[in-house]
């Protein structure tokens, strides 16, 4: 071997060129039986403006202006637990923080523009909570959410650990909240975690009103930093490492092959985990079809967008494939006890790995052959530990 | 663009096809020193003729494994080396009857600052061998997740069990369903209540999990290193490195190999010196190079790595491939014929004075049976030599089904499981047990 140019890929190369130099003669392209579309032909077959009006205007702002509608009712519902702190009030705060973090469960994804500025799903929803930590600032007030190293005493998950981890029986947890001592100031915490959490929500909101929703619409071109091909980063960045690793990998020990049921997503819960979990999982596939956020319409989406380009696999449409996997994640997931019951009642947690299985499966359906068939580059790449 | 058509290769024969009726409409050529395409008077693409730079000549494979860049090595694999090394100090550790389980456990789960061995350099590191067992990119892409989970517990599981029933019988003779030590010639061997010494299972077991597994289905496995193609194509460095993300792999891949031994340049020009720091891979290469029947086996696994390395320096990934493939065949037969030369030198002392001799052997031969499942043929995804079924089924019939494991195992036993490995491949029972011709 003398020259390096003659290996073979380089000579494959260089005859699909000569094919791609095809598109620019005068007769049009009829190469409707190749399997994998030239990327040539994209942009002449897609809207890819029309796919970011339907994301801002028929999913993303809606779902965050329904995150307001659904959080003022836990907010209420926090206003009558903290002028009667019964049982019965208790019961109805955690149902509507329930509501609540479902919701968020609808926005968490689109960590993009002034959710991205500002770090919005970090300082909203990680866990575990640091309770020691969390403990001592309830006793001293001297909390500040602004933080960096405070984001894991806030966010939906401390007010998991204050409706669910202060005791064991609801009568305990009431008794915590009606001693004189520190009753008020369990409550007072309660309401700094609530009011962070709207006011960062609403400051990405306010963003999306007050210019990003058009600055991402009219960013509709296909580069490493047009909207589609940030925000498609962006929703497998989420799906890879928030919604599988997140909420079912670490807990399970995927990764370093130790169960660790601490972590999953609002612990103190009995099997809150697998609802977060399937809102997430609803609100990743709803997307991937464009669909209207809490209505039956649709709009041009990664499916449709799949579709114009016929991208096949195997001799199946990608975006068949696409949504055929998320549904056997679903049903597997569905079928499983608590996570918390699976991880902590089984070793090894057979089940749950098995389910997690599916729902790995869709990584590389999104994040290869999507990708590749929309010609985007993925910027994040996992890190090698060496 | 470039990179979808280079996804495109998959599905070339088709496209090949759809082109060649139009090379008819192409154009008359020019020569443009950066389209890709070999055209106008250029010797090569984009290179050569009367226009183009000169076409580049592809590296030769070097002598030694040394790879250099504007004059600065681009070989390194410090992080292989220490994990060998770690691998090493928890080895030791199971002979030391005073340590507690969650001290292995530590070491093996080496977090970074923790004081957990006697090298301060090993503390210091964030490196570690428990994430590393079962825990390649074959392990953590394509296998079902509890694969490596439940293999990860296996290797905890030797720990536990060494401190919790081999310990506490340290000073004790070993007999049937009792725990202790035996004799071996000038050697005192440690064993559980089945004749198992647990330190030989994690050793040889770690062979196959974590030292073969990280090279053959991690750092040279074709799906691993093709997402850093382009990159390399790109002659992309890692930030701050003077080596491509690709390069880097495969020497990872070799340091897993040849990282603790005295010249990692040349590590074969003194076979005899492979085993004087190394438990895993590279003694074994030197034990099976060393019976004639097998010679020539260290040269062509050290000739697969230049060669693949030589390879990705010149973005020929079928060679690299090719090579890849080479390293799948030769390491799969180190381990084959050790797990057959194990459980056959047992065999032959069997109901000899010195059961600590026979038990020694056969705890070898455990641990390389425990790594068969590790070892995939050459041009496939994830198609192996053995599953691990088949594996769990050989420990059975030696060892695990019987009530008193290796006390109670026989001949019969040890060669159904020889023979069914040898079936494999292109050695008999006898070559591997003979290690003298």
């Amino acid at each position: 071997m003398k020259k390096i140019w003659y290996v073979l890929p380089i000579a494959i190369t260089l005859f699909i060129w000569a094919c791609s130099s095809d598109s620019d003669s005068p007769e049009p392209m009829t190469d409707d039986d190749v399997s994998i579309t030239d990327d040539d032909v994209v942009p002449v077959t897609f809207d890819r403006s029309a796919m970011l009006t339907n994301w801002a205007d028929n999913i993303i702002l809606p779902a965050y202006n329904d995150f307001f509608v659904v959080f003022a009712d836990f907010q209420s519902a926090y206003d009558t637990f903290r002028t009667a702190r019964t049982e019965e009030n208790l019961v109805v705060l955690r149902a509507e923080w329930l509501e609540a973090y479902k919701s968020w469960q609808r926005i968490s994804m689109f960590e993009v523009g002034p959710a991205e500025e500002n770090g919005l799903r970090l300082n909203i929803n990680t866990y575990p909570t640091d309770v020691d930590l969390l403990e001592q600032y309830v006793v001293n007030d001297d909390q500040d959410f602004s933080l960096p190293s405070n984001r894991d005493v806030k966010g939906f998950p401390a007010l998991d650990y204050l409706l669910n981890g202060l005791a064991e029986t609801d009568a305990e947890i009431i008794a915590i909240y009606n001693t004189d001592t520190t009753g008020d100031a369990y409550v007072d915490y309660f309401k700094d975690v609530i009011s962070d959490i709207e006011s960062r929500v609403l400051t990405v909101l306010d963003g999306w009103n007050g210019g990003y929703r058009d600055t991402f619409v009219a960013n509709d071109g296909a580069s490493a930093t047009a909207s589609v091909d940030v925000f498609v980063n962006d929703f497998i960045f989420y799906y890879e490492k928030f919604l599988r690793a997140g909420k079912l990998g670490i807990p399970l020990g995927v990764f370093t092959g130790s169960p660790a049921p601490n972590t999953l997503e609002a612990f103190y819960s009995a099997d809150v985990a697998n609802e977060l979990f399937l809102e997430g999982l609803d609100a990743t596939q709803d997307f991937f079809n464009g669909r209207h956020f809490a209505t039956t319409g649709s709009g041009e989406s990664l499916a449709s967008y799949l579709q114009a380009l016929n991208s096949l696999k195997n001799g199946e449409e990608l975006d068949v494939l696409i949504n055929d996997q998320f549904d056997v994640a679903r049903t597997m997931v569905s079928n499983l006890d608590s996570f918390r019951s699976e991880i902590e009642n089984n070793d090894p947690p057979a089940d749950m790995l098995l389910a997690y299985d599916e729902v790995q499966r869709a990584v590389p359906l999104l994040k290869v052959d999507m990708v590749s068939a929309m010609s985007i580059s993925i910027d994040f790449v996992d890190a090698d530990g060496d | 663009m470039k990179k979808l058509v280079f996804a495109l290769l998959a599905v070339s024969g088709v496209m090949l096809t759809s082109c060649d009726s139009d090379d008819d409409d192409m154009p008359d050529q020019v020569a443009t020193c950066n389209d890709n395409i070999q055209n106008g008077d250029e010797t090569g693409v984009d290179c050569g003729g009367s226009a183009c730079s000169p076409c580049v000549t592809a590296l030769e494979i070097p002598a030694t494994y040394m790879f250099t860049r504007e004059g600065e090595s681009t070989v390194s694999f410090s992080g292989q080396t220490t994990r060998l090394l770690m691998a090493n100090e928890i080895l030791s550790k199971f002979k030391d009857e005073t340590a507690t389980e969650a001290q292995i456990a530590a070491m093996y789960d080496h977090q970074e600052g923790a004081a957990d061995f006697e090298d301060a350099d090993l503390n210091a590191s964030d490196k570690q061998v428990r994430n590393k067992t079962a825990g390649s990119y074959f392990f953590s892409q394509v296998a079902p997740s509890i694969a490596s989970i439940s293999i990860k517990a296996d290797f905890d599981g030797y720990i536990a069990e060494q401190v919790a029933d081999v310990f506490p019988s340290w000073n004790q003779v070993a007999a049937e369903g009792m725990a202790g030590q035996l004799t071996d010639g000038s050697s005192t061997r440690y064993v559980n209540g089945k004749g198992l010494e647990l330190d030989q299972a994690f050793n040889k077991g770690l062979i196959g999990a974590f030292v073969t597994d990280q090279i053959l289905n991690n750092y040279t496995n074709p799906n691993l290193l093709a997402q850093f193609e382009e990159a390399n194509d790109a002659g992309t460095l890692v930030e701050g490195k003077t080596y491509t993300d690709m390069e880097h792999d495969w020497d990872e891949a070799y340091g897993y190999a040849f990282g603790v031994v005295a010249d990692t340049e040349d590590p074969i020009a003194d076979i005899d010196a492979l085993d004087a720091t190394d438990k895993f891979l590279a003694k074994y290469i030197k034990r099976v190079e060393n019976d004639p029947t097998f010679a020539g086996t260290a040269e062509k696994i050290f000739d697969a790595f230049k060669a693949g390395r030589t390879a990705i320096v010149n973005k020929d990934y079928e060679e690299r491939d090719a090579q890849a493939d080479i390293l799948r065949a030769e390491i799969a037969k180190v381990i084959a014929v050790r797990a057959v030369f194990y459980l056959q030198a047992g065999k032959s002392k069997l109901a000899g004075a010195e059961p600590g001799d026979t038990f020694h052997d056969l705890s070898e031969g455990y641990g390389f049976i425990y790594s068969l499942q590790f070892l995939r043929r050459p041009g496939t995804g994830a198609e192996f030599y053995f599953s691990s079924n088949d594996v769990i089924g050989f420990l059975d019939t030696i060892y695990t089904n019987l009530a008193n494991g290796f006390w109670d195992v026989t001949a019969t036993e040890l060669d159904t499981v020889s023979e069914a490995i040898a079936a494999e491949f292109d050695f008999t029972v006898a070559d591997a047990a003979d290690s003298s011709n």
